[in-house]
C-alpha cells in the first residue's frame, strides 16, 4: 500500500538552528565571555579612550545575560565621560549600543531619539569606521521597526564607510553583520540575486576570519537559500545541486574542525538537511545516501540531546518507509519521533505538525478512524497556535514589500524633482546672462545718449551764437525780411490747404473703390453659391432619376431573362429531346438532315443562355459577386482571350444592389475592351481595403487616346462614370495607344445607398 | 424494375421524357410532378429509386430540395436535370448531395447512362457538365499569378531595394496605396513576405532586374 500525502511536509530545520544558537550559546559559553569582557574592561584606565569600546561589548554581553539594568547603568555612566571628550566618535558609538539595547527592551521612542543623537555625533566625527557602525545601528533599528526600505538605505551608507576603513577583525565582524542584515531583508523581499550576493560576501568574510563556526553558518545559510530557490523553480536542478554543494561544504567544515566546533548538534543539523534533499529532490539511487545521513543525524542528535533534530531525522525515515509502502515501519518511526521531540524543552512546531499530520493519514489509511481523529485534533491545535504567528509574519513581509515599492517611487520622484530643479537652475542661469547683457546694452545706450546730449548742447550753443550774430547782421534788413516772410507764410498756408484737399479727395476715391469691389465680390459669391446649390439639386435629381432608371431596367431585364431561360429554354430542350427520339426511329437518309436541325436547336439554347445571362446575372443573388464574375469571365473567355478574375481580402460586405452595380460596371468595361481593343488578356481585380474597395479592369489591347475620345465612344464611359458616381466612387483611366488600358475604380466603404 | 420520377414544371419536357423512358424495359415511370409539393405527396405513398429534378420550379428551388429529400429518404438517388451550366450551380448541387447532373439538352442516351451509373453508387456528370468542371479546375491550377500594371511597377521598384516611401515618391502615389499593393502581391504569390514574391516574380520572368 502506498500513501501519498497531498500536503507538503517539511522536516527541514533551519528555524531550529536559530533557536539553538540563542539558547545554547549563552548557556554554554556566556559566563566565560562575560568574565573575559569584564576583565578586559577593568584593565583600561579611566583616561584610556579604548575603554569605551570595551564598555560597549561588555554592556551588550550583560544585556544578553538578563542583566539589563546593569548594562544600562554602565552605558549611562560611560556616556557622561565620553560626552566630555572633544572627539564625538566615542559618544556616537556608545549611543548606538544604547539605542540597540533600548529597542530590544521595547523602549522604541527612546531608542529612536538615542540613535538620532548618535547619528548627529557620527556626522561630526572623522572616524569612518564609527560612522559605518552608527549607520549599521540605525539600519538595524529601522529593520526591526518594519521600515526595511529605509533600513537598506542606511546599511548601504554603512557599507560605503566600512569599505573605506582600515581592515581589522572588528571591522570584518561589523561588515559581516551588515551582510547578514541585508541577506535577511532581501530574503523577505524575494530578491534572490541580492540575497545570493550578500550571502556570498558574508561567506568570503567568514573564510577570511578563519572562524569555523561562522564559515559553517554561512555554508548552511547558502545551502538553505538554494534549497528554497529550488523549491520555487523545481525545473532548474542547478539550485538543487548548489544546495547539495554548500551543505556538503558545511559538513566538511564541521568534520575538519570538529574540535573547535562549539555546538555538536550542528552535525545532526547538516546531516538532516542533506538527507532531506537527497530523499526529496534526487533520483532513487540516492536513497541509500539519504538513509545514511538520516541515521547520522539521529545518532548525533541523540549525542547532543537536540531532540528536535532527532525527531526530524525520524520524520525523514518514516517518509522513506512510506514511500516503500511500509506503513507499519513509518508509524513506528513517527511514534519514536513524537517521543524524542517531547524530550526536549522547546518543540519545533513545524515538525510536530508534520508528525501529527502524517500519523493521522496513516491511521486513516489503516482504517483506525478514532486514532486518525485523535492525531488530526492534535494537528489542528498546533496549526491554529502557529497560524496566528504566520499571519503576523505574512503581514510583516507584505508591509516590507510595500515599503520597498514606496521607496522606489520616492526615489523616482526625487530624481524627477532634481531634474526639474536642474532645469530651473539652467533656465535661471540663462536668464541671468540675458539680464546681464541687457544691462550692458542699457549702459551703452546711456553712454551714447549722454554723448549725444553733450553734442547737441554744443551745437545749440553754436547756433545761439550764430543766431545772435545774424540778428545783429540782420537788424537793418529786418523790415525787408519781415515783409518777405509774410509773403512766404501766406504761400505756405495755401500750399497746406491744397495738399489737404487733394489727400481727402484721394482717400474718398479709394474708399469708394473698395466698397464697390466688396460689393461685387459679395455678389459674385452669392451667385456662385446659388449656382452650386442649383448644381447640387441637379445632381440629386440626376442620381434619383438614375436610381429609378437603373432599378426599373434591372427589374425588367430580370423578368425577361427568367422568361427566356426557364420558359423558352425548357421548351427548346423538350423539343430537342422529342425530335431526337423520333429521329432514332426514322430512315437513315432522313436522320442526317434532321440532325442538322437538332444541332441548330442546341445552338439556339446556347444563344438563349448567353442572352439571359447578359440580361441578368442570376448567380449574383445566390452565390455573390465573385462567383457571378467568375462565371461571366469563363463564358467570355476563349482561345484568343483569357479573362482572369482575382478577389483579394474580399469579405462579401457589399449589399446586393452594390454588387449588381459593380457587376454592371465590370461587364461594360470588359464588353468595351472586347469590342474595341482586341485584347488577349483582361484582368479583373477586386481588392477590399480598410476604407474602400479597389476595382481594376485592365486589358492588353490597342489602347486609346483618353483625352480625345469621340463623343460616340465616350457615351459608354459616361454610362460607367455615372454608375461609379452613384456608388460615390472615383474612376481613373490610364490608356495610351498600343499600351492597353487600365481602369481603376475606388468605392468608399460603409456608405449605405 | 427501377422506379423513376420526373419533377419539372414543363409539361412538354417531362411528358416527352416520360414517353421515351417508358420504352426501356427495366424502367418504371412512377409519374411526372410539376411542383415540389406534388413530388413530396407522391413520395409519401410510393417508393422512388431515381428522381430527375429540375432546378427552377414554380414553388421551390431544386437545389434546396436535395438535402431535405435525402435526409428523409436516404436510399433515393437524385439527378439534377437543368438548363443551368454555371460552375457555381453544378458545384452547389453536388455539395448538397446530388448524385448526378445532366444538362437539359443532353441526349437521351446520356440520361439513360446517368441512371445506370448512379445506381452503381457512382456520381455522374453529362459531357457538357464535365467540361465545365474540368475548365474550372484547369484555371485554378495555373500557377503564375496575373499582375496588374501597377503591381508590376511596384514589384520592380521593390526588387531594386526601394522602400515603401521611396516607391510612393517615385510613382506619385500615397505610401498607403503602396502598402496595400504590397499586401495584395504577397497574397497573389501565396508567400509570407514580399522578398519571396519578388524572387518568384523574377523566376517567372515578370520582372527583369533584381538586387539581392
Amino acid at each position: 500500500m502506498n500513501i501519498n500525502l497531498k500536503t507538503s511536509i517539511n522536516w527541514n530545520t533551519l528555524t531550529v538552528l536559530f533557536v539553538l544558537l540563542f539558547l545554547c550559546l549563552p548557556t554554554l559559553k556566556a559566563q566565560d565571555i562575560l568574565d573575559k569582557l569584564q576583565t578586559e574592561y577593568n584593565q583600561f584606565k579611566p583616561t584610556d579612550t579604548d575603554r569605551f569600546f570595551a564598555t560597549g561589548k561588555l554592556a551588550q554581553a550583560m544585556f544578553f545575560n538578563q542583566r539589563e539594568d546593569e548594562a544600562f547603568a554602565l552605558l549611562r555612566k560611560e556616556l557622561i565621560n565620553a560626552n566630555k571628550l572633544s572627539d564625538p566618535k566615542y559618544a556616537a558609538y556608545l549611543n548606538t549600543v544604547l539605542a540597540i539595547n533600548q529597542l530590544i527592551d521595547e523602549e522604541e521612542t527612546n531608542s529612536r531619539q538615542t540613535i538620532l543623537k548618535a547619528k548627529a555625533l557620527a556626522d561630526r566625527s572623522k572616524d569612518i569606521e564609527i560612522k559605518g557602525y552608527v549607520y549599521y545601528g540605525y539600519g538595524w533599528i529601522l529593520a526591526r521597526e518594519q521600515q526595511e526600505g529605509e533600513a537598506v538605505k542606511q546599511f548601504m551608507i554603512s557599507l560605503s564607510y566600512l569599505d573605506q576603513a582600515k581592515e581589522s577583525n572588528t571591522l570584518n565582524n561589523r561588515k559581516a553583520n551588515v551582510y547578514k542584515e541585508l541577506t535577511s531583508i532581501y530574503a523577505n523581499w524575494n530578491e534572490f540575486d541580492l540575497q545570493e550576493k550578500y550571502s556570498k560576501l558574508a561567506l568570503s568574510l567568514a573564510i577570511k576570519q578563519k572562524d569555523p563556526m561562522t564559515i559553517f553558518d554561512s555554508y548552511m545559510l547558502l545551502g538553505y537559500m538554494y534549497e528554497q530557490q529550488y523549491l520555487e523553480n523545481s525545473n532548474d536542478i542547478k539550485y538543487r545541486d548548489l544546495a547539495e554543494e554548500y551543505y556538503l561544504k558545511a559538513l566538511d567544515t564541521y568534520m575538519e574542525q570538529q574540535d573547535s566546533m562549539p555546538i555538536p548538534s550542528n552535525l545532526a543539523f547538516v546531516a538532516n538537511n542533506l538527507s532531506n534533499i537527497y530523499f526529496k529532490f534526487y533520483p532513487k539511487e540516492y536513497e541509500e545516501k539519504a538513509k545514511q545521513y538520516a541515521e547520522l543525524a539521529k545518532s548525533k542528535g541523540l549525542e547532543s540531546k537536540q531532540y528536535n533534530l532527532v525527531a526530524s531525522s525520524y520524520g525523514i525515515m518514516s517518509e522513506m518507509a512510506l514511500k516503500d509502502g511500509d506503513t507499519k515501519k513509518a508509524k513506528e518511526h513517527l511514534l519514536s519521533s513524537l517521543i524524542e521531540i517531547n524530550k526536549g524543552q522547546v518543540q519545533d512546531q513545524q515538525i510536530l505538525l508534520s508528525i501529527y499530520q502524517t500519523l493521522s493519514h496513516i491511521s486513516e489509511q489503516e482504517g483506525q478512524y478514532q486514532e486518525a481523529i485523535k492525531y488530526y485534533k492534535e494537528y489542528i491545535n498546533i496549526f491554529t497556535s502557529i497560524y496566528d504567528q504566520e499571519k503576523l509574519n505574512i503581514s510583516k513581509r507584505l508591509e516590507a514589500q510595500y515599503e520597498k515599492g514606496k521607496q522606489e517611487q520616492e526615489l523616482k520622484t526625487l530624481q524627477l524633482e532634481a531634474e526639474k530643479k536642474e532645469q530651473q537652475i539652467q533656465l535661471m542661469a540663462a536668464l541671468g546672462i540675458q539680464q546681464k547683457q541687457d544691462l550692458e546694452n542699457m549702459k551703452l545706450i546711456q553712454d551714447n545718449q549722454s554723448k549725444e546730449l553733450a553734442l547737441s548742447k554744443l551745437t545749440s550753443e553754436k547756433q545761439d551764437q550764430e543766431l545772435r550774430m545774424s540778428r545783429l547782421e540782420a537788424k537793418n534788413k529786418a523790415q525787408e525780411i519781415s515783409n518777405y516772410q509774410k509773403e512766404i507764410s501766406l504761400k505756405d498756408k495755401l500750399n497746406k490747404y491744397y495738399i489737404a484737399l487733394i489727400a481727402a479727395a484721394l482717400s474718398l476715391l479709394a474708399l469708394l473703390l473698395y466698397a464697390y469691389r466688396q460689393r461685387s465680390k459679395h455678389m459674385a459669391q452669392r451667385e456662385n453659391l446659388h449656382n452650386l446649390a442649383i448644381e447640387q439639386e441637379r445632381q440629386h435629381a440626376k442620381i434619383s432619376m438614375l436610381t429609378a432608371l437603373l432599378d426599373g431596367q434591372e427589374q425588367e431585364r430580370a423578368r425577361i431573362a427568367r422568361d427566356l431561360h426557364d420558359g423558352l429554354g425548357g421548351l427548346l430542350s423538350g423539343t430537342k429531346l422529342q425530335l431526337s427520339h423520333l429521329n432514332d426511329q426514322s430512315s437513315i437518309d432522313f436522320q442526317s438532315k434532321m440532325q442538322k436541325g437538332i444541332t441548330h436547336l442546341d445552338m439556339a439554347v446556347d444563344e438563349l443562355r448567353r442572352v439571359a445571362h447578359n440580361l441578368t446575372p442570376d448567380l449574383l443573388q445566390k452565390f455573390g459577386l465573385e462567383e457571378a464574375l467568375n462565371d461571366y469571365a469563363s463564358r467570355m473567355s476563349n482561345e484568343q482571350l483569357e479573362i482572369d478574375v482575382q478577389f483579394l481580402h474580399y469579405s462579401k460586405t457589399l449589399n446586393l444592389e452594390q454588387q449588381l452595380l459593380v457587376y454592371r460596371i465590370i461587364q461594360e468595361l470588359v464588353n468595351n475592351a472586347i469590342k474595341h481593343a482586341d485584347p488577349s488578356q483582361i484582368i479583373i481585380q477586386m481588392v477590399e481595403e480598410d476604407n474602400q474597395y479597389h476595382i481594376t479592369v485592365e486589358d492588353d489591347g490597342k489602347g486609346f487616346d483618353y483625352k480625345n475620345l469621340s463623343r460616340n465612344k465616350s457615351a459608354g464611359l459616361i454610362n460607367i462614370q455615372s454608375r461609379v458616381e452613384f456608388l460615390k466612387g472615383n474612376l481613373q483611366v490610364q490608356s495610351d495607344i498600343g499600351q492597353g488600358s487600365s481602369f481603376e475604380i475606388s468605392i468608399p466603404k460603409s456608405k449605405q445607398l | 424494375m427501377i422506379n423513376i420520377a420526373i419533377t419539372d414544371d414543363h409539361p412538354l419536357l417531362s411528358e416527352g421524357l416520360k414517353n421515351i423512358l417508358a420504352q426501356e424495359p427495366d424502367l418504371n415511370i412512377i409519374g411526372c410532378y410539376p411542383t415540389a409539393e406534388a413530388l413530396s405527396e407522391a413520395l409519401k405513398t410510393t417508393r422512388i429509386d431515381v428522381l430527375l429534378l429540375d432546378i427552377n420550379l414554380t414553388d421551390a428551388n431544386g437545389l434546396e430540395l436535395i438535402h431535405p429529400l435525402l435526409k428523409k429518404y436516404p436510399d433515393l438517388k437524385i439527378i439534377i436535370l437543368s438548363v443551368h451550366n454555371e460552375y457555381a450551380v453544378i458545384n452547389s448541387a453536388f455539395q448538397e448531395g446530388a448524385h448526378g447532373y445532366i444538362q437539359k439538352n443532353a441526349s437521351i442516351d446520356e440520361i439513360l447512362l446517368g441512371i445506370q451509373e448512379i445506381l452503381t453508387g457512382k456520381k455522374f456528370r453529362c459531357k457538357q457538365t464535365q467540361q465545365i468542371v474540368d475548365r474550372k479546375n484547369n484555371t485554378e491550377l495555373k500557377s503564375v499569378p496575373k499582375l496588374t500594371r501597377r503591381e508590376k511597377e511596384i514589384l520592380a521598384e521593390a526588387a531594386l531595394g526601394l522602400t515603401t516611401i521611396q516607391i510612393a515618391d517615385k510613382l506619385f502615389i500615397s505610401p498607403h496605396t503602396v502598402e496595400s499593393h504590397r499586401k495584395n502581391l504577397i497574397e497573389k504569390f501565396k508567400t509570407s513576405n514580399l522578398s519571396s514574391a519578388i524572387k518568384m516574380a523574377y523566376d517567372y520572368g515578370l520582372i527583369r532586374e533584381i538586387t539581392a
